[in-house]
């Protein structure tokens, strides 16, 4: 029983995953589609065939849009399929009861096929509206877990207190998270349309010392833009991309034509507006001075402003920035996902020249690869242009999320592209 | 009679005396404490902790106990043998103990660790400092710092002040050096400190070591340039290594840990080597070490600390340990009040659980217990928030080098917290912050203390102060310039730095240090306190603290090789006070302390936060007392004459000279008292010496009572007599009949008579009471009113 959606999003999905699908042509409008290679053979399988090989399907296959739905109930009901008394799930928890703003209930699925392996009985979600009340729901034991990304966060500013807490410090876990923060260069602008001048820039940002000191947290320094466990990432023992090395810096910049930051204009940094932001922006301003010497103006903007002014970015123009800040999250782990954000089919060309077509033309070959190892190899190599060759972009952390879990919850662990594998946990009792 | 007049006056002084005695409360014996101590306890180690232990207990015992109970010392000898250790472990739980001090190394508190874990007891040590012996565990507790923390702090300290680039290490593969060294490679990897070279060893198998030092040596002649060693080891591979190395062409700079700091170090060095215990520092000169405790920065309580133990004639080289261990058994026992004071438990694992939690409860510097090392409060696995002192040793000593890291207690004054890291300004150390300290060593000498008022509490102090501290980039910040003098009588005139400056030294051979001296001449306020008038004792005091840098950035230490013994100067004194009459100086004291604030100072992002401030403060006090014998020749002479003639009343019979004494004793007495009320002007509260005139008043009234009394009882007597002499003239006169006249005259008769006898004795018992009464209520008041001079002697017996 398989749903076929027109939603735009879930199109695009499915042409990453070179599903074939035959669109009709809508005289420019949004394309619709008229059939797809995705068929149910029997009562368990489904078939999906593709334009050509894809190394990564796999994974992708785990996401949302990859799911079969009941298609009699969605007919049947329409909007309504969602709701309690008709929604038909085969995962391992059953939807038992929604009580819309407030909480979610599940019940073990009792035709799950491993349901056998299924411990936990029961879950609840809890809706609610501020971090601050979930900690003290969770240290009043109302709550198991609390924390990630993706469900209420752990309030910033409590942090400190629950890491000195004896108790609390204990049951505080990290989970990494398929999401990178970056910062980037207009490499079209003086003076960070230097290769040189960009390189020095990136060696002289010490990570590891940015997120102790002024961001405080436990995300992980990224040598690389795309998290080293995804399919076609750069092995971090090969040490690609520019490492933290001031001495290198200042030769670097020296080479550009600015020893010891003589003579060098000052740089505007942008960022959009968050105290996050702020401090990683200053704190950046403050390690180049540092080390080379070289004034950076910071400025902000709201999110609305910032997204108009970075996205059709305009390289040349008064306003905009020679670096910026920008960040993603991914669903499922391949390097393809992340640098086809870089791809000049992709509207955003914030690489330059003939260095551009070398990388557009890499990516390409990547997404097309047949073979899986042919594929992570140049995926690997368009990587490698990225930050080490051109260094269009400075990538700055993985991020890492923190959680509370209370102990009697056993075999706990994250996913990093979000989602709960409950069916794998227990209680201890 | 006199015999009489004199029993029932022993009767009534004994029968005072015996009840000022016993207004003690009875100590309920029945009822003890128990503590025990794990250790070494036949080795040097071992002894060192149970002085530290036993100084403290006898302190809590003398005053009383622990919530009115006695704590008695439970002995267990491990011998520093893991083996030894599990088993003295399950003793100690088998006992009656409520909290255990120790063990002593970190290998056999790992061994014992899992014992109290399982059955619950709580245990402190003061010399463990593998990490693991508290994380671990939620029973176990550390008075000193851990072993990631120090080699952290050890490793900036060689990099970033002593400037080298590069690093050997020598470790010991057990708990102790394993940690030490794998921490110090790992921060001196993050700093720019290279380790060239490790070498480990197994210090229970007898060749290890020497294989391994021979190894380094070998590797060492070659080097053209030294780097720092840095000595993961306990104290006798640490001699071994020492002396060892002496074979060298040149001298290789050395660190060590805390284990270079113990007792066992310094008296073991000087046993076997002639030459370090006959010139000391041949060996040793020019060895950092992290030391727990190093009494020149640590404070009053620390040298209060050092008295007391050099009193009681424990070996100097020991008392670093024992004053970990002091600590150790004082928190361990205000957890134990705690517990005591909330109220009866059911049982013994219940009063241990209880003691547990009460030791968790102290978890901020607000609620830290005054220990002599530091403030003592526990962090989340359970190690006590130090500074780690880093100290060289000269001639056999440990000095405080010119700069410490202190860690930092509020992030308020850094507002820009990468610049200042990038800057070497603070350290990063296991996710806390610490800040670069200067350390700046002040010394006074005083030329002369004169005009003491008290009735304003002012006197003008002479003196010459000095600072000496490192010429460096920070020189203008650290002297006089900015310093605030706490209790100036004008708060407003600023001493300017010129016109007090009088010596400027540069030091050739310390390394860049400069003495600065100033002279000052100029009036302090005190705060006198006139309860013991005259015999009160008072302090005069002097302060200055930092204006702008905390404890964090700036630390007072005093000059002790630079100034007079403060014992010499008050024996030199001897029985005057400078230029002031009438005082005698028993005691001065020089100590830093800080000065702490507890505030936010209204900033919101720091509300939810601990804020402490704290200035480095340095202090001297002056305690003199007041000359009491000259005091009362002089000005209460004539009182006590009156007293004197107050008595003669009881034993004349002129009603004339009766009163007229009694009323003289109340005028001259209150002319006395309106004097001192002149010359303490502004107190509201009752002087010693009040209490005197008082009873001179009372004693007044009561005689005039008596005199009045008996005066009119001899005017009844002598009316009585003469009605007796009407009666006789009638018996006479009249025939001498059996009427009843007769009768009834002969009743008055009778009558008279004995109302004649009634009234003579009651005045001869009013007589009686008042030479009795009167001297006893003068001995009795002068023995209330002085009983705080000599109670505390009479409890020491």
């Amino acid at each position: 029983m398989i749903w076929v959606t027109t939603n735009e999003a879930k199109t695009q999905f499915l042409k990453s995953g070179n599903i074939r699908v035959a669109m009709a042509d809508n005289q420019g409008q949004s394309e619709k589609i008229i059939s797809l290679g995705v068929r149910a053979i029997d009562d368990y399988t489904v078939q999906f065939t593709l334009e050509h090989a894809k190394a990564s399907f796999p994974a992708l296959v785990s996401t949302e849009a990859y799911r079969p739905l009941p298609r009699h109930i969605i007919e049947q009901y329409g909007d309504e399929w969602t709701l309690p008394q008709n929604i038909q799930t085969n995962g391992s928890y059953r939807l038992a009861e929604w009580d819309k703003g407030n909480r979610i209930v599940l019940t073990k699925n009792p035709d799950y096929y491993e349901a056998d392996k299924v411990n936990i009985r029961k879950v609840e979600y809890h809706i609610v509206p501020e971090n601050s009340i979930g900690l003290t729901m969770y240290e009043n034991e109302a709550l198991d877990i609390i924390g990630g990304a993706v469900y209420l966060r752990l309030p910033q500013t409590e942090i400190p207190r629950i890491q000195t807490d004896p108790k609390l410090y204990k049951q505080m876990h990290t989970g990494e998270q398929a999401c990178t923060e970056w910062y980037e260069f207009n490499t079209q602008k003086s003076p960070t349309d230097n290769v040189l001048v960009r390189k020095a820039i990136a060696a002289a940002i010490d990570k590891q010392l940015l997120i102790e000191i002024v961001i405080k947290g436990s995300q992980i320094p990224a040598m690389s833009l795309i998290h080293p466990k995804s399919f076609g990432a750069i092995n971090p023992n090969e040490k690609v991309g520019i490492q933290f090395n001031p001495e290198q810096a200042k030769e670097w910049l020296k080479e550009a034509g600015y020893p010891d930051g003589q003579g060098f204009p000052k740089l505007v940094l942008l960022h959009n507006t968050s105290e996050a932001h702020r401090k990683i922006a200053n704190g950046i301003k403050t390690l180049l001075k540092h080390y080379l010497n070289i004034e950076i103006e910071v400025r902000e903007l709201n999110w609305t402003r910032y997204n108009a002014t970075i996205k059709p970015l305009q390289p040349m123009s008064q306003n905009s920035p020679h670096i910026f800040r920008y960040s993603g999250c991914v669903k499922y782990s391949d390097a393809i996902n992340w640098l086809g954000l870089f791809h000049s089919s992709a509207g955003l060309n914030w690489l330059s020249g003939k260095n551009s077509e070398l990388f557009d033309k890499t990516v390409d070959k990547a997404i097309f690869a047949a073979a899986q190892v042919k594929s992570e190899e140049l995926s690997r190599r368009a990587e490698q242009i990225l930050i080490e060759e051109e260094v269009a972009i400075i990538p700055l952390y993985f991020r890492n999320a923190r959680f509370l879990v209370k102990p009697r919850v056993k075999g706990w662990y994250n996913k990093a592209f979000g989602g709960q594998h409950i069916r794998n946990w227990s209680l201890e009792n | 009679m006199k015999a009489k007049f004199w029993l029932f006056f022993l009767v009534a002084l004994s029968v005072v005396i015996f009840l000022t005695f016993t207004a003690r409360k009875h100590l309920d014996d029945d009822a003890l404490i128990y503590l025990a101590v794990a250790g070494p306890l036949k080795e040097s180690n071992g002894e060192a902790m149970r002085q530290g232990i036993e100084l403290y207990l006898d302190q809590v015992n003398r005053q009383g106990g622990i919530a009115g109970k006695k704590v008695k010392l439970l002995k267990f000898d491990d011998e520093n043998n893991k083996a030894k250790a599990e088993e003295q472990a399950k003793k100690i739980v088998d006992s009656k103990a409520v909290a255990v001090i120790g063990h002593y190394t970190s290998g056999a508190s790992l061994a014992a660790g899992p014992i109290y874990q399982q059955q619950g007891l709580a245990a402190i040590t003061g010399s463990a400092t593998a990490n693991e012996v508290t994380e671990n565990s939620d029973w176990y507790f550390r008075v000193i710092f851990n072993n990631s923390d120090q080699s952290a702090v050890l490793a900036n300290y060689a990099r970033k002040i002593l400037g080298h680039k590069k690093a050997y290490i020598l470790f010991d593969e057990d708990a102790y050096g394993k940690t030490l060294a794998s921490t110090f490679a790992q921060t001196a990897k993050r700093i720019g400190l290279s380790i060239e070279h490790q070498w480990g060893f197994n210090s229970d198998e007898s060749t290890s070591f020497d294989n391994n030092f021979a190894k380094m040596l070998d590797t060492l002649k070659d080097e053209e340039e030294y780097g720092i060693l840095f000595l993961a080891t306990h104290s006798s591979e640490a001699i071994k290594t020492i002396t060892g190395l002496r074979r060298l062409e040149r001298k290789i700079p050395m660190m060590g840990a805390d284990a270079l700091a113990s007792s066992h170090f310094m008296q073991a060095f000087k046993k076997k080597y002639p030459q370090e215990k006959h010139f000391p520092g041949y060996y040793t000169d020019g060895i950092y070490i992290a030391s727990p405790f190093l009494i020149d920065i640590a404070g009053k309580r620390a040298q209060d600390f050092k008295y007391e133990f050099l009193k009681n004639n424990y070996p100097e080289e020991s008392i670093v340990t024992s004053a970990m261990y002091y600590d150790a058994t004082k928190v361990a026992l205000e957890a134990v009040r705690k517990t005591l004071e909330a109220g009866k438990t059911a049982s013994l694992k219940e009063t241990r659980e209880r003691v547990k939690d009460n030791l968790w409860q102290l978890s901020s510097a607000v609620n830290a217990v005054e220990g002599v090392t530091g403030d003592l409060y526990f962090d989340r696995n359970g190690d006590a928030i130090k500074s780690i002192p880093i100290a060289v040793y000269k001639k056999g000593k440990p000095i405080v080098t010119m700069e410490q890291y202190q860690p930092v207690t509020s992030l308020r004054n850094t507002d820009n917290l990468l610049q200042d890291v990038l800057d070497n300004k603070i350290i990063q150390v296991n996710g806390k912050f610490m800040h670069k300290a200067h350390v700046v060593y002040v010394g006074i000498d005083f030329n002369d203390i004169s005009e003491l008022d008290t009735a304003d509490s002012t006197y003008t102090a002479d003196f010459y102060l000095w600072f000496r501290f490192k010429d460096d980039e920070t020189t203008e910040t650290k002297g006089f310039d900015l310093i605030n003098f706490v209790n100036i009588f004008d708060p407003d005139k600023d001493l300017d730095p010129e016109e007090h400056f009088f010596d400027e030294r540069k030091s050739s051979t310390d390394g860049g240090v400069i003495t600065k001296t100033y002279r000052i001449k100029t009036l302090f306020k005190g705060d006198f306190d006139f309860h013991d008038y005259p015999l009160d004792k008072q302090v005069l005091p002097l302060q200055f603290q930092h204006k702008k840098l905390t404890q964090d950035q700036l630390i007072y230490v005093v000059d002790v090789l630079g100034m007079k013994d403060p014992v010499d100067l008050v024996r030199a004194e001897g029985n005057k006070f400078f230029s002031i009459g009438g005082w005698k100086m028993n005691e001065i004291s020089f100590f830093q302390n800080s000065q702490k604030v507890d505030s936010t100072l209204g900033i919101p992002e720091l509300f939810d936060s601990q804020q402490r401030i704290e200035y480095s403060r340095f202090n001297v006090n002056i305690d003199i007392a007041r000359q009491a014998l000259n005091f009362i020749i002089k000005n209460l002479l004539a009182t006590i004459f009156i007293i004197v003639l107050g008595y003669v009343v009881y034993f004349t019979t002129d009603y004339g000279l009766r009163m007229s004494l009694n009323i003289n004793m109340i005028l001259a007495t209150s002319l006395f008292h309106l004097q001192l009320a002149s010359v303490l002007v502004a107190i509201d509260y009752n002087v010693l010496i009040e209490y005197v005139f008082y009873m001179v008043y009372m004693l007044a009234v009561l005689g005039i009572i008596a005199t009045l009394y008996i005066h009119k009882k001899e005017k009844d007597i002598s009316e009585a007599q003469g009605s007796l002499e009407k009666i006789k003239a009638a018996k006479k006169t009249e025939s001498a009949g059996e009427g009843e006249e007769a009768k009834a005259l002969d009743k008055e008769n009778n009558q008279l008579q004995e109302s004649i006898s009634n009234d003579q004795l009651l005045i001869k018992r009013i007589v009686l009471t008042g030479q009795v009464g009167y001297p006893l209520v003068i001995i009795v008041t002068i023995i209330v009113i002085t009983q705080s001079k000599w109670l505390p002697y009479l409890q020491k017996i």
